[in-house]
């Protein structure tokens, strides 16, 4: 039949695959080639309609009749049959033939470009066509395809043999014609799928060659090794699995089944985590004889060190049968045994170890190797590895045991506190000599200087540092470092280095609003272009417009119409960037920005949409209202210096200053006037007060009220709240309750926190889970006022608040953190099993060394480091580092939370176990806070001995015996009375009662010293600020 | 799709472990751009078990993916073979992550070997998967032999296969090349630790690889990971890859830590006779190419006679410092430090943050297309070409000037070395990542006039 564009048509109409084969067989290329354009035109439409739904386009230039999915299966074939390499990877893997279509087209035409086709199917249709692209190589049309997909596709195929996938699409419309949905791919005419053995044995090359290369391939062996999760239809049989088809094979003879073995070894040795699972079950399931796993002795041996869990334990089984059989040498065990020793899981170590007792018990005479082998073991954290592992070293001696004495003598300082003593007398026995002493961290002499420093220091700071109760502890008359307990409103806390300094030109305020809608999320950068955009306001130079049209775009686009999850509307408390958008409009365009009577309908010039927010009665909800005020000045152009601008890094202000600014101010505003009372610093308070003496009216009163004088509380609730709160910032104010009663926690009264465990969780992340809250009183059930910002820390629990958000509410009302941390801890214990970032808020305050450490701080510091999220982990752990160092966080106070949260259940343990022994590792007075702080809640342990009750035990006992100290708490001692049995828990217990006091432990020197020397420190700088405030 | 070039790796054999009289013989295949399959080195490793573990965390890296980044073209970014340099006696494996985050070498020493240097050069070499599964198989009391490359001879006689792979090598993947050691001149020593020490706190790391930064801080005698950025400690952002030094730290003597300002962190392992560099950007997410800490010198006009005399004194040095070179090419100091850093951004010399000191190597890639393909340039380019620029003053010191942006003007100001852009990309990275496209489009502007 002569091929002609009519009679293409004619046999494509039809939709008759097969006769379109016919039409096309035996046909010359440059015969094929003068109907390409057409069969290419066909192609091309009923793939659009078929696989993107598209009716009509510019482009489908096919007949009608091509426009439906029908005609696809014999279109592909004509354009397969015709067009040019380059326009049928246009087409793309959706248009490339059922497999046996392709063959069929493919064979007949035999074009030059065969073998690229079969490595572009490979890669790009690697699931249909490998045993089409591998039918070629047999019958010699093609060598071999050489790319990597080659593997992955052979690896995917084989099992999957029956053209899975490149079925046709179908398209469901609606009573339009338009498409509502697309199903999966049809399925081919034969669904019939051969076990993975049946399609190796007919093709023997790829039982000689192929497998094995397949077998060395990542990506191959990674889609193997998730077969057992393939549920497709058709595959429910293991005979469709490789592993099966592998090791009948091997039984069967058709591959041997020493090549497979060490096929599988080598893919042991790089297996990832996905793979070495499959490459492990597959040497379980060939199970070697002990003469073959003899042969290949350093093979398993190097699964110890496998990073995947599944290798190792394969790893240990085969040694364990190794050793029963006595093909172990004890120099090979000890070559490769190192990595498992230091395994980060104790399971592992210890199974390291058992196998090194057991080699010792089989070979005497490698007992020294053994030995200076097993000593990696000191480098794993748990003690119970090392007692175990100086088991082993017990058994060497002589010459044998020098190489182990030496190297042991050097690692001694990692052996664990309560077998140093253990390893010692080995190390006496071993050598005649006993360990070089370490020189003490802090000498008596060192100490005795520190003393004479510390005496130099004068009351108060003196008494606020405890320095005299640090001497105590050194000479041993108190058994605790006591607390430094910062008084916000004694302790001078503004240093001349954290001053801050103001934006002063357009320029550096255009930068820095910048940043800030770009993402920065420093809170006193976002008070500092407030309060410099307040003030320049009226500074319009001649290019004003073209300097801010950047800053303009940027701030439009981001107020832009939201949606459900989109931006909110400004000033409503939601989001501070959005905020400062809306004052960059109001500075550019004179726009005051503010939601219609309305509530949800939020309108600008630009448009009008519905927020997605409404009002949030929170403390940044004050904030927010706050700008909204600053905004409309702005708008207006007055200039205007703010009551509440920063003087010092956090938004501290020096109450000398704020006297100043209020003397001097026009007509204030009432939420600037708050914040500036919240946010006074305690420096110079005396001299402020006289200064306020000229400040007039209500303000003047509140100040002076604020900086300790005595003042009758004046008729503007919100302004005396304010004055009260940094007045006394715990303490009731009974004149306030008295003139203003009931309004809320921390307004006249002072909020009372208490921790308690409730299940049901909060708001929209309601659940069954126990969970930690922070409650208060008095209670407050809907603020409804903004102007008292310390009640609004109380007024609904947190959702999600962004650093910048929660770092700007935390300089709100700053003599008074145990609000902001309330709100911190309730975020925490919500979000503690959450894997994501987005709700941590800011921490910054929790690390200031003049924050004091309250039950709520230390709370915060201990949910934190049971959280999942890592990094709220780690600012945990950097936080209570800190609090340690700086002597605000003692045993007493941390132990007292510790209790709480230790008899509540709802963390898990093991991460603030181990938290505690990463900090403990910064100092001899990190590890004496957290081990005072351990044994006081170690009372709180439950009888029962569980996992968790060893944990705790195993990491007090180390630090107990590590200061010298036995367990001084009756509470403590009484409870590990009650700890009994044979287990672990009950021997630790025991241990632990047995300890005794140590008098030549250097410890309670070197703790006293590190606690002096940072105690010193600060005396110097407070010093400092008093001096400056003179 | 990203942009990429096409690339041949052509070797005239797979590379691989084979037994020899004796023991084994570790044959790496090399490709080649500037010169055919070069052979480079022929003898016998002293402690086989050590280079073998460095090359396969070399090789492991070369393979993971730290940081999955929508629509990444993995298969692409996994066909990129290592690359090997021979100068000075000692060879130097360089590779990339898949997420061009991290950055490795192995530079082993000439005391790790035993035999003779055929010649200096760089080129790809060949790392497939058997020859890693054998390099896992070699035991620390095994002789083995190593082979880079071959001679012609052996080709000929030899009926090896020629492997031969063609990929599309992506932009990203050959510019991590170019930024990496601009960002690694810039290190400084910060810690010293003991191997045992390091091995400690690579236990203590997380498993998985976390988004935003983190820190190395000192505990007592060893490391911690932090949250916040103290005194002296060392940036580490997506703690978790350092991860992949563990298997290799029990060859360790010592791990050096270099930081610097810009969030980096090059992690040296020490051995008796080689060095593995572990090179880390600021933040998993973040791959060594998009920091364009090299556009500031691409910008330039590298004309000045002195690049070319230090250009021309190169021969394969292992070390390259301004003052020797200074000698050999006669110019100033300064201007053979200046001369390396434009050298080093063209991807002719490399930097061994360990020695602190450039060595030759020429990337074995066409560098004319990375330099062209570098977007921000090519964008500062264009905007230069269609007057995108407005200069509003500009005199030796300082300068402004409006250069078209996305609807928008953008103001951009410069004080002396200083520029400030009020686009959203400066906005956001404050320079950390390079200068933005109407900084570049001014610098050469400026640079034009000067001329």
């Amino acid at each position: 039949m002569k091929l002609t564009t009519e009679e293409l048509d004619r046999v494509l109409a039809t939709g008759d695959v097969d006769a379109c084969l016919a039409f096309f067989k035996g046909a010359s290329e440059t015969e094929r080639r003068t109907v390409a354009k057409r069969a290419l035109e066909w192609a091309r439409s009923a793939h659009h309609v078929t696989w993107a739904g598209i009716l009509d386009h510019e482009k489908l230039t096919g007949p009608p009749e091509s426009r439906t999915r029908d005609a696809l299966p014999a279109a592909r074939v004509a354009a397969y049959a015709t067009c040019a390499w380059g326009d049928l990877r246009k087409l793309g893997h959706g248009s490339v033939p059922d497999a046996d279509h392709a063959y069929a087209v493919l064979s007949d035409r035999r074009p030059s470009w065969l073998a690229s086709w079969a490595a572009w199917v490979c890669q790009n249709a690697f699931n249909t066509h490998w045993l089409t692209v591998r039918r070629f190589e047999r019958e010699g049309l093609i060598a071999r395809t050489d790319v990597p997909a080659y593997w992955l596709a052979m690896a995917v195929h084989v099992p999957f043999n029956d053209q899975m996938g490149s079925g046709i699409p179908e398209v469901v419309r609606d009573g339009q014609g338009r498409m509502t949905m697309m199903r999966g791919g049809t399925r081919p005419r034969s669904w019939v799928r051969r076990p993975v053995r049946e399609v190796l044995l007919e093709d023997p090359e790829l039982l000689e060659t192929h497998l094995w290369q397949m077998l060395e391939h990542e990506d191959a062996m990674a889609r193997i090794a998730g077969e057992g999760q393939w549920t497709l239809p058709g595959t429910t049989g293991t005979g469709h699995r490789w592993s099966v088809a592998l090791v009948e094979l091997a039984q069967e003879g058709y591959i041997p089944r020493a090549r497979l073995l060490d096929a599988a070894l080598d893919g042991l040795g790089r297996a990832t985590q996905r793979t070495g699972r499959w490459f492990a079950d597959l040497v379980r399931a060939l199970a070697p004889t002990p003469a073959e796993e003899a042969a290949r002795t350093e093979s398993l041996l190097r699964m110890l060190s496998a990073p995947t869990a599944a290798v190792v334990e394969l790893g240990f089984e085969a040694a364990l049968r190794l050793q029963e059989n006595r093909t172990l040498p004890a120099a090979l065990l000890a070559e490769h045994v190192g990595p498992a020793l230091r395994a980060r899981a104790k399971k592992t170590a210890l199974s390291a170890v058992r196998l090194l007792e057991t080699a010792v018990r089989q070979d005497a005479s490698a007992a020294g190797v053994l030995a200076l082998a097993v000593i990696e073991a000191f480098e794993h954290e748990s003690a119970a590895v090392h007692e175990r592992a100086l088991g082993v070293i017990e058994r060497s001696s002589g010459a044998d045991a020098s190489a182990a004495a030496e190297r042991l003598r050097a690692k001694l300082e990692q052996v664990a506190p309560s077998q140093r003593a253990r390893a010692e007398a080995w190390l006496q026995r071993a050598s005649g000599t006993g360990p070089v002493p370490a020189p003490a961290p802090t000498t008596s002499s060192e100490l005795g200087e520190l003393r004479a420093k510390c005496d130099a220091v004068t009351s108060p700071l003196r008494d606020w540092l405890a320095l005299d109760g640090v001497s105590e502890f050194a000479d041993g008359r108190r058994h605790d470092v006591p607390r430094v307990i910062p008084d916000p409103v004694r302790w001078p806390r503004l240093d001349e280095g954290d001053r801050i300094r103001p934006i002063d030109d357009i320029d550096a305020l255009i930068d820095t609003l910048l940043q800030l809608v770009e993402g920065a999320s420093k809170a006193d950068d976002a008070e500092r272009v407030v309060c410099a955009m307040a003030r320049l306001v009226a500074e319009r130079p001649s290019d004003f417009a073209a300097r801010t049209a950047p800053l303009r775009k940027r701030a439009l686009d981001r107020l832009g119409p939201g949606g459900d999850f989109g931006h909110p509307a400004p000033f409503l408390g939601v989001d501070p960037v959005t905020d400062v958008c809306a004052l960059v409009m109001a500075w550019t365009d004179g726009l005051a920005l503010a939601r219609s009577p309305g509530q949800k309908l939020f309108q600008t010039p630009w448009g009008s949409w519905t927020a997605p927010f409404s009002r949030q009665y929170t403390a940044h909800g004050f904030l927010s209202e706050r700008l909204r005020r600053v905004s409309l000045r702005v708008a207006e152009r007055r200039p205007v210096a703010l009551l509440s601008e920063p003087t010092h890094r956090g938004g501290w202000i020096d109450p000398v200053v704020a006297v100043a600014r209020a003397a001097a101010a026009q007509d204030p505003d009432l939420f600037d006037e708050i914040l500036m009372l919240l946010r006074l610093a305690a420096d110079g308070s005396a001299r402020a007060r006289a200064d306020a003496r000229s400040v007039p009216g209500e303000l003047g009163a509140a100040l002076r009220y604020a900086l300790g004088g005595q003042e009758a509380i004046g008729e503007t609730p919100a302004l005396w709240v304010a004055a009260a709160r940094t007045r006394a910032p715990r303490a009731n104010d009974a004149a306030l309750e008295a003139r203003h009663p009931g309004l809320g926690p921390d307004a006249g009264v002072a909020a009372g926190y208490e921790f308690r465990v409730v299940r049901g969780g909060r708001g929209w992340l309601a659940n069954d889970r126990p969970t930690v809250t922070v409650e208060w009183t008095p209670t407050l059930s809907v603020p409804e006022r903004l102007d008292l910002p310390t009640v609004l820390f109380h007024g609904r629990h947190p959702g999600i608040s962004s650093t910048l958000a929660s770092g700007w509410e935390s300089t709100l009302w700053l003599r008074g953190p145990d609000a902001f941390l309330s709100t911190l801890a309730n975020g925490l214990a919500t979000f503690l099993e959450s894997q994501g970032s987005y709700w941590q808020g800011d921490w910054e305050l929790l690390f200031h060394p003049d924050t004091p450490a309250s039950p709520l701080l230390n709370l915060t510091i201990l949910l934190g480091l049971a959280a999942k999220q890592p990094n709220a982990g780690g600012l945990a752990r950097d936080a209570l580092s800190a609090g340690i160092e700086d002597g605000r966080i003692d045993g007493t106070s941390l132990g007292q939370v510790l209790s709480f949260i230790i008899g509540a259940d709802v963390v898990t343990h093991a991460r603030w176990v181990a938290a505690f022994r990463d900090v403990a590792r910064v100092s001899p007075l990190h590890a004496h806070v957290l081990q005072a702080a351990l044994e006081q809640a170690a009372a709180d342990l439950p009888a029962a001995p569980s996992a968790r009750v060893v944990a705790v035990l195993e990491t007090l006992l180390e630090w107990t015996t590590e200061a010298g100290e036995p367990v001084r708490s009756e509470r403590t001692r009484a409870r590990l009375a009650q700890i009994t049995g044979g287990g672990r828990g009950a021997k630790l217990a025991r241990a632990l009662l047995a300890l005794e006091e140590n008098k030549n432990a250097s410890s309670r020197t070197t703790v006293a010293g590190f606690a002096m020397r940072a105690r010193l420190l600060r005396a110097d700088r407070i010093t400092a600020r008093t001096a400056a405030d003179r | 799709m990203a942009a990429a070039v096409e690339h041949t790796y052509e070797y005239p054999f797979a590379s691989e472990v084979v037994a020899e009289a004796g023991g084994k013989r570790l044959r790496l295949a090399t490709s080649g751009a500037r010169r055919e399959h070069p052979h480079f080195f022929h003898g016998l490793l002293r402690q086989p078990r050590r280079l073998s573990d460095l090359l396969l965390a070399l090789s492991l890296i070369s393979r993971t993916r730290f940081f999955l980044a929508p629509g990444m073209l993995s298969r692409i970014l996994a066909a990129a073979d290592p690359v090997v340099t021979s100068g000075g006696e000692r060879l130097r494996f360089e590779a990339f992550s898949v997420c061009c985050g991290v950055y490795a070498r192995v530079d082993v020493h000439p005391e790790a070997m035993d035999g003779d240097w055929a010649s200096h050069g760089t080129t790809n070499v060949d790392f497939n998967p058997p020859m890693r599964a054998a390099l896992g198989r070699i035991g620390a009391t095994d002789r083995v032999g190593l082979t880079v490359g071959t001679d012609r001879v052996e080709i000929s006689r030899g009926e090896e296969t020629v492997v031969e792979r063609k990929v599309k090598l992506p932009m990203r993947w050959l510019k991590g090349f170019i930024e990496v050691q601009a960002y690694q001149s810039r290190l400084r020593l910060s810690l010293d630790l003991s191997a045992d020490e390091m091995s400690r706190f690579l236990r203590s790391l997380p498993t998985q690889v976390a988004p935003g930064m983190a820190f190395a801080v000192a505990a007592g005698k060893g490391l911690r990971v932090s949250q916040r950025e103290t005194a002296g400690a060392v940036p580490l952002g997506g703690a978790a890859r350092l991860r992949a030094l563990s298997n290799i730290l029990r060859h360790g003597r010592r791990v050096r830590v270099f930081t610097g300002d810009d969030g980096v962190s090059a992690w040296e392992v020490v051995t008796d006779d080689a060095r593995f560099h572990l090179v880390l950007s600021p933040d998993a997410a973040r791959g060594f190419s998009g920091e364009g800490q090299a556009l500031d010198t691409l910008a330039r006009s590298d004309a000045h006679d002195a690049v070319g005399r230090v250009r021309a004194a190169l021969r394969w040095q292992a070390r390259l410092t301004p003052d020797a070179l200074a000698a050999e090419a006669d110019v100033t100091p300064a201007a053979a430090a200046s001369s390396l850093s434009v050298l080093g951004a063209r991807g002719l010399v490399g930097f061994d943050v360990g020695e602190a000191a450039y060595f030759h190597r020429e990337l074995p890639f066409d560098l004319e297309l990375v330099e062209a393909l570098q977007p921000r340039l090519l964008d500062a380019r264009k905007l230069v070409d269609e007057a995108g620029v407005r200069i509003v003053s500009d005199t030796a010191e300082t300068a402004e000037a409006y250069v078209r942006g996305t609807g928008v003007e953008h103001r951009v100001r410069a004080n002396g070395e200083d520029y400030r852009c009020t686009c959203p990309w400066f906005s956001r990275n404050q320079g950390e990542r390079g200068p933005c496209k109407h900084i570049l489009a001014l610098q050469i502007v400026r640079e034009d006039g000067a001329r």
